[in-house]
């Protein structure tokens, strides 16, 4: 029933994530603009519009039919709750994460084009990082590889979690009877999801100098951590909907 | 296909993660190899002083053979710094501290006031001569500089002595290290070591004067050489711009027939390119679209246009070409040192294909050219350029070195 779940979750989501994915195409073809800064700044009423279809399509998957007018329908499914929540967050993640790997797609096509944003981040990689990498081991370079090769894992986490965060308080503010709750929610995980980026990127930026081992335990440990995070939020989201469903 | 999705929509995604995870891995691996490969290159090559991030800046010293390194002091302003003069090997033979003073000559130095951002003078022993006090202040050469304090520009001595105040608005620019042209209301020229005042006309935007000592003035974006008397020279030809004359020519962006005297220049003209002798008559004349030719050197000249790099003989013959990238370059001001950044010299020139900007040359890539048009060096060094005596001073990631060419490369 899980996938059923989750598939269903998926179309909830669709009629949004498609516009947001949209969007995020149009992102992906201006920053292969002839001026960058240009396409930077077109860039951004993409990325704000395509903010507020993910909190529209989040919203459909995680209120309307929990509490709002899908709730009826939606209660009459034989999924459990343990099946709802799970397939919820899982299909959450899979747009989430979707629309996070759009942008790492885009820095490993204009690397491998040799054009696009690359002109610029190529740029700071090679004058920022160079030195270090003139120097480092073969041991080293092989942990920087997998910093890169463990990047799309770090993108399922940070979606997981922010995802398990969001639907977790999307639950309690809800049940609580806050008619703010589901943009509380929202706004509570997009700060945190930043506070994690603001955290964990500096603090990997921080330690390659030192080595290249210690940034790539971090990254390992955050999406240990967010995977245990994840775990429990979701526990926690269950057992409010069975409160929810049962009393 | 659908069906299967639908059916195992976790494991397709799975699969979806782990080929980005190993695309992702894969570009990794390119861009690290790439640049270790490069690196591993140019740590090769024969440097006499291996590359360093020990140094902020290199320079050819005054002597051949002799480098100048500075280090800046990153708490202070930009002026407080060590200067080392280092010999090939990099082995230091002298070391300077200029703290927070900028030397104006064996007496004098320029302090700076960091609490209240103005200049001032002081003698060697720090006895201050002129109160640090002044918006801006800057010396050319060891005895006269521009002060400026409330929008007034003041020239001085290093004595601290006012030789002359302009009014507000006024500007006054340095034409060699003792004469200076004020742009006034009534434009002159103040001869510091005289004290005499030449009037000059009121069209001249700037005056400046060329490595050899020629007088040149921007009148509406164009240029006309000016005699001692700083009065056009000779039937007064306008030029667009020019460049530094070697071996007996000199490059030129001739305006045809279109004269100083003539008074307003016309918005459309013919401009004619090429290498001009003494006479000022275009003996090798260059394409239309050419960009800029640099100056001559070992009977060789580098000339470039939007997507071209060129090396011509003193005979006016092409010798080989390379395709570059110099679309949005602004050409190089004959003023500055752009102007003889590429050139020849023990048969060898560090050029860029691609370049952006010749001020800061942002993003240019630096290899060296020898005659026959190979690359002996990749353009790979962020700067590269002829430190006299056979050496060339190399930029590469942040670092400098010396490279020996003497026995070739």
């Amino acid at each position: 029933m899980l996938n059923q779940s989750i598939l269903l979750n998926l179309q909830i989501g669709w009629k949004n994530f498609q516009i947001v994915f949209g969007l995020g195409l149009g992102v992906f073809a201006l920053s292969f603009l002839p001026n960058f800064f240009t396409g930077l700044i077109l860039q951004i009423p993409f990325l704000l519009i395509a903010t507020y279809f993910i909190y529209k399509g989040l919203y459909d998957m995680f209120y309307r039919s929990v509490f709002g007018d899908g709730s009826l329908t939606y209660m009459t499914l034989p999924f459990s709750e343990k099946d709802m929540v799970r397939g919820k967050l899982i299909a959450a993640t899979i747009y989430l994460c979707g629309y996070n790997l759009l942008f790492l797609g885009l820095i490993i096509v204009s690397t491998l084009t040799k054009s696009g944003p690359l002109a610029f981040l190529g740029l700071i990689f090679s004058d920022v990082f160079s030195p270090e990498l003139l120097k480092i081991s073969h041991h080293d370079m092989m942990f920087l590889i997998a910093i890169a090769a463990v990047l799309p894992l770090f993108a399922l986490a940070d979606a997981a979690v922010s995802n398990a965060v969001l639907l977790c308080l999307m639950i309690q503010l809800n049940l609580n009877g806050n008619s703010w709750g589901s943009f509380w929610a929202f706004m509570i995980s997009i700060f945190l999801g930043c506070g994690i980026n603001q955290l964990v990127l500096p603090l990997m930026q921080e330690l390659l100098p030192k080595g290249i081992w210690p940034a790539f335990l971090v990254e390992v440990a955050f999406i240990l951590l967010a995977a245990v995070l994840a775990a429990i939020l979701t526990r926690v989201s269950e057992n409010s909907l069975k409160y929810r469903y049962n009393g | 296909m659908k069906q299967f999705f639908r059916g195992h929509i976790l494991i397709c995604f799975g699969v979806f993660v782990l080929i980005l995870s190993l695309l992702s891995g894969a570009v990794a691996y390119h861009m690290t190899t790439r640049i270790r490969d490069e690196g591993s290159g140019v740590y090769a090559l024969p440097w006499s002083m291996p590359l360093t991030s020990d140094y902020d800046e290199l320079h050819a010293g005054a002597r051949p053979g002799e480098f100048l390194a500075s280090v800046y002091d990153e708490d202070a302003d930009a002026e407080a710094s060590t200067e080392y003069t280092l010999n090939a090997r990099g082995k230091v033979l002298r070391k300077k501290n200029l703290p927070h003073r900028t030397k104006v000559n064996a007496k004098v130095y320029q302090i700076y006031d960091e609490k209240t951002s103005c200049y001032g003078l002081a003698d060697k022993a720090g006895n201050t001569i002129l109160p640090a006090e002044f918006d801006a202040m800057d010396f050319f050469g060891a005895d006269y500089g521009v002060a400026e304090k409330d929008g007034i520009k003041i020239l001085l001595n290093a004595d601290g002595k006012t030789l002359l105040r302009g009014e507000i608005g006024d500007e006054i620019y340095s034409i060699t290290a003792t004469q200076f042209f004020i742009h006034a209301h009534d434009n002159a020229v103040f001869d510091c070591t005289t004290g005499k005042t030449t009037p000059v006309d009121n069209r001249y935007d700037f005056i400046w004067s060329t490595e050899e000592g020629a007088y040149y003035a921007e009148v509406e974006n164009n240029k006309v050489f000016l005699d001692e008397e700083f009065l056009p020279e000779g039937d007064g030809q306008m030029y667009r711009n020019f460049g530094l004359r070697r071996q007996g020519l000199r490059y030129v962006e001739k305006l045809k027939d279109v004269r100083y005297s003539a008074g307003k220049i016309p918005e459309k003209t013919t401009i004619e390119k090429g290498y001009a002798n003494d006479e000022g008559d275009i003996v090798l004349p260059l394409p239309k679209d050419t960009l800029y030719g640099f100056y001559f050197a070992e009977d060789k000249a580098i000339v470039i246009n939007y997507n071209t790099l060129s090396v011509y003989d003193i005979q006016g013959n092409k010798l080989f070409s390379h395709k570059g990238n110099f679309r949005d370059v602004y050409p190089p001001d004959i003023a500055s040192e752009d102007a003889s950044v590429m050139h020849y010299a023990g048969g060898y020139a560090p050029v860029t294909l691609e370049c952006s900007d010749f001020e800061d040359f942002g993003g240019a890539k630096f290899g060296l050219l020898d005659t026959k048009g190979r690359f002996v060096l990749d353009p790979v060094f962020d700067r590269l350029f002829h430190g006299g005596a056979g050496y060339l001073i190399a930029e590469y990631k942040y670092a400098y070195g010396i490279l020996d060419t003497r026995e070739g490369i």
